[in-house]
């Protein structure tokens, strides 16, 4: 059976020309069509790739990443085009900030597809609204999986590598016909907790405990860290501290902190009202451990033929140069041979175990498509 | 987790759903708020709420899921749901099967809530917590329905008033709008037109000789007509225009936006009417039936400058008035055609304004006069006369009959104007009586409008006015059209045996001019047919009226009535006529219409 991933293409400089000729070479292996992978770093002209990308006669696909990862190597610059050899439907929604219930149309012919491949603009609001979209159209028939495009700087740019250009503030579902196993894991602990939090506005935590959130979270994080919080260094220090949702499944579902809002802090990713959280702490060797033991935990004695990897750029942050051996072992995990491909996103999105679509954060989200011989 | 951990994390989901009860007064929106964040905090694959469970029938119920896609049942989870409702006890059961959990949850008086998971339990403490909930949620859910009930109670009440609302617009018959709502478009057309200056149009259509058709065919074959008409007249109209039935054969088009142009607009209307005419010209097919149809219609354009210092409510009184006055134009010349409404129409409708206003007071004023025209036997000997009334108004000088008598006919004033004239006549004929008139003749007739006729009173009346003078009977007689009968045709009949049986003579006036149906004269108790007066005009030289005329005075030997001719103006056409079997003779060969002191002069 043929892998649903070519042999992927590295580019370091990408220009219209460059990408223009890889896909020409591409052609050649007669793909369904094009994942693209891009990093945000030198994709300074996003525009001139408009037309190339308009051209190209299969469906197109992708985004712009922080990182972009091709087997054990994080790289900053570059572009990845991975031909795909499956039965795929693309389909691109717009507007995503403006999502509300029902906003999207969604159809595919669910029957002919087990797997559904999301990315986002990672910086758009309305995420939330649109996993509980694609959640209300699949349930559970379908496994989605998936991460936000964007840059670092947070500045909201065209990220989305669509048929007809590179757009943002959107919303891409790549419907596959392949089976994939789905290994999440964070590797973050409990420091402290837990907390109420008893008043939130989305992704803004107003209020912990009665007490103002940010007032809280200072004074649990200055107990544990010789460091003094202040809205100058937070996001600095808050990337080792991140929040962790206590859920039923017994899994934490991981909320990065990123900025203060007066007294409120503002997270990747909705926090809903009243839910239990905890101020976690991060080891590096734990969370290396934790994405590593994840895929092994899915891929016993199996035969596993190609990983899309979105790992948390804020892991890479936080690991430092440590991140390399967080690639390293999920290589040897999956095995030295098996093409390993991905990104470092803004936010994972992975179907839960128990049900539902979740967005996470700081957290090794693998889709692995195992060989059926 | 430590026990106060878990304990707090029990409380915050029973507190977070229990919060998220009851928002919202719609049954399924509130459910999918409660349920989504249920799915969340308990990390289920799906939840779902089932309710007006049927014991009956396991197919019988109503479901809301969330996620939508997961609201198919397997028939164990409804027996399951059913089972636990029939209970009716504040309780739960689970099941396992397939790797997926189902958790039922006994939602008092209402439903059973369903939570499903897959692979891993819900821990009892929470399922305990969850039950505690399910009072709130049926209170909720009960108070819903109870809402949406009342809702539908009132829609389903708007709807009907609504349809009553546009019932009271239309026209039952042909579907089409009524008077009441072409009146009230027509007000909104006339202001956006003044707003925009685009000039639109009334068409006031009346169809030709109608009444004709309901009488022979039927009403019900009229309304066939009616109906094929109002569906062909639909097929010239466009989106905004106004087509509407106004009355018995009339039908109203108000059309809007036709152009700035005053010389475009009337062109464009003229195609209109055109169209109009064109599409009722195809025979229609009613039944086995079939017949053509013609219609005229008057036009008026809007907004009229002359009007703009009026009220929209007077503009478009105005404007019916006129399209209408249009229409009569048209009907009484040759029918089948349109006309625009003009100054001339206007100047034709303030005189008759006018002689309306002096019609009111003529009476009392004594403007009136009765003139009388013998009637002659071939010899020139006079057998009786016809009153005719003369009105020299003090204001308006001589006014023709013929431009009075309609008015008349129209406002009521013909009732008394007749009564006023049948009590001339017998006063004339009581002044024969005296002894120094010799060889007076053997009636006077006198003329009866239809509008006369149909009053209750009128049989009682007229042999009360001759009664009062102690004539004999024969001594009037009436003449009267076929319009007459056109109205009612049995109430005419049943009146005409009435007044037959007290001695009371008929002459049908104008035969060939109107409908000249030969299904009256054979209704019609009649003792006397007058021919219409064109066709003695020059029947000398025309054969066509020599053909119609020996014909008609077979008709009336055939029914043993007698035959009268008017207009006889010479004496060719008096040799011609002598030849034929003639009663009397009417003219001005003979006598014109004189004055009554005249009149009686001629028997002393």
């Amino acid at each position: 059976m043929q892998n649903i991933f070519g042999v992927a293409k590295y580019i370091e400089h990408v220009t219209s020309t460059t990408l223009n000729d890889a896909i020409s070479q591409l052609q050649t292996t007669h793909p369904s069509g094009f994942l693209i992978l891009c990093c945000d770093n030198g994709l300074d002209d996003r525009t001139s790739l408009d037309q190339t990308l308009q051209t190209i006669a299969q469906p197109v696909f992708g985004g712009v990443f922080p990182n972009i990862i091709h087997q054990d190597t994080a790289y900053e610059t570059g572009m990845l085009i991975i031909p795909m050899h499956a039965q795929l439907e693309v389909k691109v929604f717009e507007g995503l900030s403006e999502c509300h219930e029902n906003k999207f149309s969604i159809h595919f012919a669910m029957q002919d597809f087990s797997t559904v491949l999301m990315l986002v603009d990672g910086l758009a609001r309305g995420i939330g609204n649109a996993l509980n979209q694609v959640f209300q159209k699949f349930g559970q028939s379908l496994q989605v999986f998936g991460g936000g495009a964007g840059s670092l700087s947070f500045n909201q740019m065209p990220c989305l590598f669509t048929p007809k250009g590179i757009i943002k503030d959107a919303m891409l579902l790549v419907a596959i016909k392949q089976d994939v196993e789905l290994a999440i894991g964070h590797g973050w602990e409990v420091l402290e907790g837990p907390f109420l939090a008893n008043q939130v506005d989305d992704n803004q935590i107003l209020q912990l405990n009665f007490e103002p959130a940010y007032q809280v979270y200072k004074d649990v994080i200055e107990r544990h860290d010789a460091r003094e919080l202040d809205t100058e260094n937070f996001f600095e220090i808050a990337s080792s501290y991140p929040f962790g949702l206590e859920r039923l499944d017994e899994k934490l579902l991981v909320r990065d902190p990123i900025t203060v809002n007066d007294q409120a802090l503002v997270c990747v990713g909705r926090v809903p009202e009243n839910t239990m959280l905890y101020i976690l702490k991060g080891h590096a060797d734990s969370l290396i451990e934790a994405a590593a033991s994840a895929i092994q935990e899915k891929t016993v004695s199996k035969d596993i033929q190609a990983t899309l990897l979105f790992d948390c750029i804020s892991r890479k942050l936080f690991l430092g140069d440590k991140f390399t051996q967080e690639l390293h072992k999920i290589r040897h995990t999956l095995g030295e041979n098996t093409p390993l491909f991905g990104a470092l996103a803004l936010g994972e999105i992975a179907s839960g175990k128990a049900g539902g679509i979740d967005l996470h954060n700081k957290t090794a989200v693998a889709a692995i498509v195992m060989s059926s011989d | 987790m430590n026990p106060m951990g878990q304990a707090l994390q029990i409380i915050s989901i029973q507190h977070e759903l229990s919060m998220n009860i009851g928002i919202g007064l719609k049954l399924d929106d509130m459910l999918n708020v409660f349920m989504e964040r249920a799915q969340k905090r308990l990390s289920l694959s799906a939840i779902h709420m089932v309710w007006h469970i049927n014991d009956s029938s396991l197919d019988d119920y109503k479901s809301l899921s969330f996620p939508k896609s997961n609201s198919r049942f397997d028939t164990k989870v409804i027996k399951a749901a059913n089972a636990l409702f029939q209970q009716a006890t504040p309780s739960q059961t689970h099941s396992f099967e397939d790797d997926t959990h189902h958790y039922f949850f006994f939602v008092p008086n209402f439903g059973i809530l369903i939570c499903e998971r897959l692979h891993q339990t819900i821990e009892d403490k929470v399922i305990n917590a969850l039950v505690s909930l399910m009072s709130k949620l049926a209170t909720s859910c009960l108070a819903c329905e109870q809402h949406q009930t009342l809702v539908d109670e009132i829609s389903a009440r708007k709807k009907v008033e609504e349809k009553l609302r546009e019932q009271s617009l239309m026209d039952s018959l042909t579907q089409l709008s009524n008077r009441k709502m072409f009146n009230d478009n027509l007000k909104k057309a006339i202001s956006n037109a003044i707003r925009s200056k685009r000039i639109g149009a009334i068409f006031y259509i009346d169809l030709d000789r109608f009444k004709v058709i309901n009488d022979s065919l039927g009403h019900s074959f009229g309304d066939g007509v009616l109906k094929e008409i109002a569906k062909r007249f639909r097929k010239c109209t466009r989106e905004g225009d106004t087509l509407a039935r106004i009355g018995g054969d009339e039908f109203a088009l108000l059309v809007v936006d036709l152009d700035n142009d005053r010389d475009i607009a009337t062109s464009k209307a003229k195609r209109i009417a055109e169209k109009l005419s064109e599409t009722i010209s195809q025979p229609i097919h009613v039944g086995e039936n079939e017949l053509i149809v013609t219609i005229s219609t008057g036009i008026n354009l809007f907004p009229v400058r002359e009007h703009a210092e009026n009220c929209v409510d007077i503009q478009s009184q105005k404007l019916i008035k006129n399209a209408d006055l249009a229409m009569y134009r048209i009907k009484h010349g040759n029918r089948n055609g349109f006309s625009f409404f003009s100054e001339d129409l206007q100047a034709f409708s303030d005189k008759r304004s006018k002689i309306e206003k002096y019609l009111r007071t003529a009476i009392q004023n004594e403007e009136f006069e009765v003139y009388y025209q013998p009637l002659v036997d071939e010899t020139g000997d006079i057998l009786g006369a016809e009153a005719l009334i003369r009105w020299r108004s003090k204001e308006l000088g001589w006014v023709s009959p013929a431009e009075f008598i309609p008015v008349a006919e129209e406002c009521g004033l013909i009732l008394s104007i007749g009564d006023w004239v049948a009590e001339e006549a017998c006063r004339t004929l009581k002044i024969l009586e005296k002894d120094i008139y010799k060889l007076t003749p053997k009636y006077l007739s006198i003329n009866i409008s239809p509008r006369q006729f149909v009053q209750p009173q009128f049989t009682e009346n007229l042999l009360t006015t001759i009664d009062k003078y102690a004539l004999d009977h024969k001594k009037l007689r009436i003449e009267i059209t076929e319009n007459v009968a056109i109205d009612n045709i049995d109430l005419t009949i049943a009146k005409m045996h009435q007044l037959n049986g007290e001695g009371i003579d008929f002459m049908l006036d104008d035969f060939g001019s109107g409908y000249s149906s030969l299904s009256y004269l054979q209704k019609l108790p009649l003792q006397t047919i007058k021919i219409d007066r064109s066709f003695i005009a020059n029947i000398n030289n025309c054969k066509d009226n020599q053909v119609i005329t020996s014909s008609i005075v077979g008709i009336c030997e055939h029914f043993s009535m007698e035959c009268i001719v008017e207009g006889v103006e010479n004496d060719k056409e008096l040799a011609f006529l002598k030849e034929k079997n003639i009663t009397a003779f009417q003219g001005y060969h003979f006598y014109k219409p004189m004055p009554a002191n005249k009149f009686l002069s001629l028997f002393i």
